[in-house]
């Protein structure tokens, strides 16, 4: 290789795990055939999640006279689960409160999450001049987020039932383009400028507290929220005194709402556009 | 070049109970959970039980029907609620070549 071109790669590994607990009377071991003369009738109530997440990053650069030209990808794995669970305590004493909690005696709903991203990109930035340069380029992504149904409602669902949520949903943007600039004005002086478009991928909310026919139909009928952003801006440096004023003009599209009717579902509500101009210094 | 991270972190934590306006002047500023009194959020436990308060079986028909003063409610302290654990670790390589 020469000294044109360089390379990076990334690999890693993420494990997340965490638990909400309530210690409540509402929901007894007695309840779920637990019962007995040591068993308490305070019961640990979970939500708890557990995420391991693979992924790797890699990018090549190449300088050409003016150009400094890079691509990449990233690309994750992530297996992710959710569930609600409920723990027993003995009468004689309470479980540590600090201390994860294992052994459930029920699990009132659990769900498993698959979430796959792949994303390419490349870009070339051009330093026309000693005072301009221009950047632009393009990312690719998609996110494939799968759910499975374990547990819903302290029982196995019957498969195919309604209640045997089961399914993909892709959120994906082969084309989603960034160009920019900044000039000199002074060594101490700079205008910038940039248009970026961009998406943002469908988390866990389409399936949360769904049903197959409520995914189907939010999958259906629902599009990623996306956005346009243009700005302009001027950087200013004296001394201790550091200021920016930029204004921005952003595009949303496809915004979208949950709503909590007989269950929840999301609904697309349309575009949104947002002006501002920022003036600040320190 | 190749590079290593380990990056790890763990975090406990013990919630306060919410209180409304109504339970602060009952049951003053400095009210919470029960814990680390175990007898005490069982007898409360057993009280709702036996008068269906909380739709869960009886089990402890001895405690009665009264709540010790000033509780009037099962949902006036549990025991104990928290984000009790969460547990995260990052490895990770970066491998740089010229």
């Amino acid at each position: 290789m020469t000294s044109d071109l360089s390379v990076s790669a990334t690999a890693y590994l993420h494990e997340n795990e965490g638990q909400g607990i309530w210690f409540t009377p509402y929901v007894s071991p007695f309840s779920f055939g637990q019962g007995g003369p040591n068993v308490s009738p305070i019961s640990v109530r979970t939500t708890e999640y557990d995420m391991n997440r693979a992924g790797a990053l890699g990018s090549a650069t190449w300088i050409l006279g003016d150009h400094t030209i890079e691509g990449g990808f990233w690309y994750e794995y992530n297996d992710f689960n959710q569930d609600r669970r409920f723990y027993a305590n003995t009468r004689a004493a309470p479980r540590p409160t600090l201390e994860f909690m294992r052994n459930p005696f029920a699990t009132q709903w659990s769900y498993a999450y698959d979430f796959e991203t792949t994303m390419f990109y490349i870009q070339d930035r051009w330093d026309v001049t000693d005072a301009l340069t221009v950047s632009g380029g393009f990312k690719s992504v998609t996110v494939d987020m799968a759910v499975d149904t374990n547990i819903a409602g302290f029982v196995a669902p019957t498969s195919g039932s309604n209640a045997d949520l089961d399914g993909t949903i892709t959120s994906e943007d082969n084309f989603l383009p960034q160009i920019g600039f900044t000039y000199e004005l002074a060594d101490n002086s700079e205008i910038f400028g940039g248009y970026t478009e961009n998406m943002r991928a469908f988390t866990l909310a389409p399936a949360a507290s769904q049903t197959q026919s409520g995914f189907d139909f939010i999958k259906e009928n629902t599009d990623p929220e996306s956005s346009k952003t243009t700005e302009v801006g001027w950087r200013y440096r004296n001394g201790p005194f550091q200021g920016v004023a930029a204004a921005y003009y952003v595009k949303f599209e496809d915004r979208l709402l949950g709503l909590l009717r007989a269950r929840a579902s999301s609904a697309t509500v349309g575009d949104q556009e947002r002006r501002k101009r920022d003036d600040q210094g320190r | 070049m190749l590079s290593g991270f380990h990056d790890w972190s763990e975090r406990r934590e013990t919630d306060y109970q919410d209180l409304s306006l109504e339970m602060i002047d009952r049951l003053g500023y400095k009210w919470d959970n029960f814990a680390p009194t175990w007898t005490l959020a069982q007898q409360v436990a057993d009280i709702a039980n036996n008068r269906g308060d909380t739709g869960a079986p009886v089990t402890n028909a001895a405690a009665g029907t009264i709540y010790p003063a000033p509780i009037v409610s099962a949902d006036d302290a549990y025991y104990d609620a928290s984000w009790a654990t969460r547990r995260s670790r990052l490895p990770a390589c970066l491998m740089t070549g010229m």
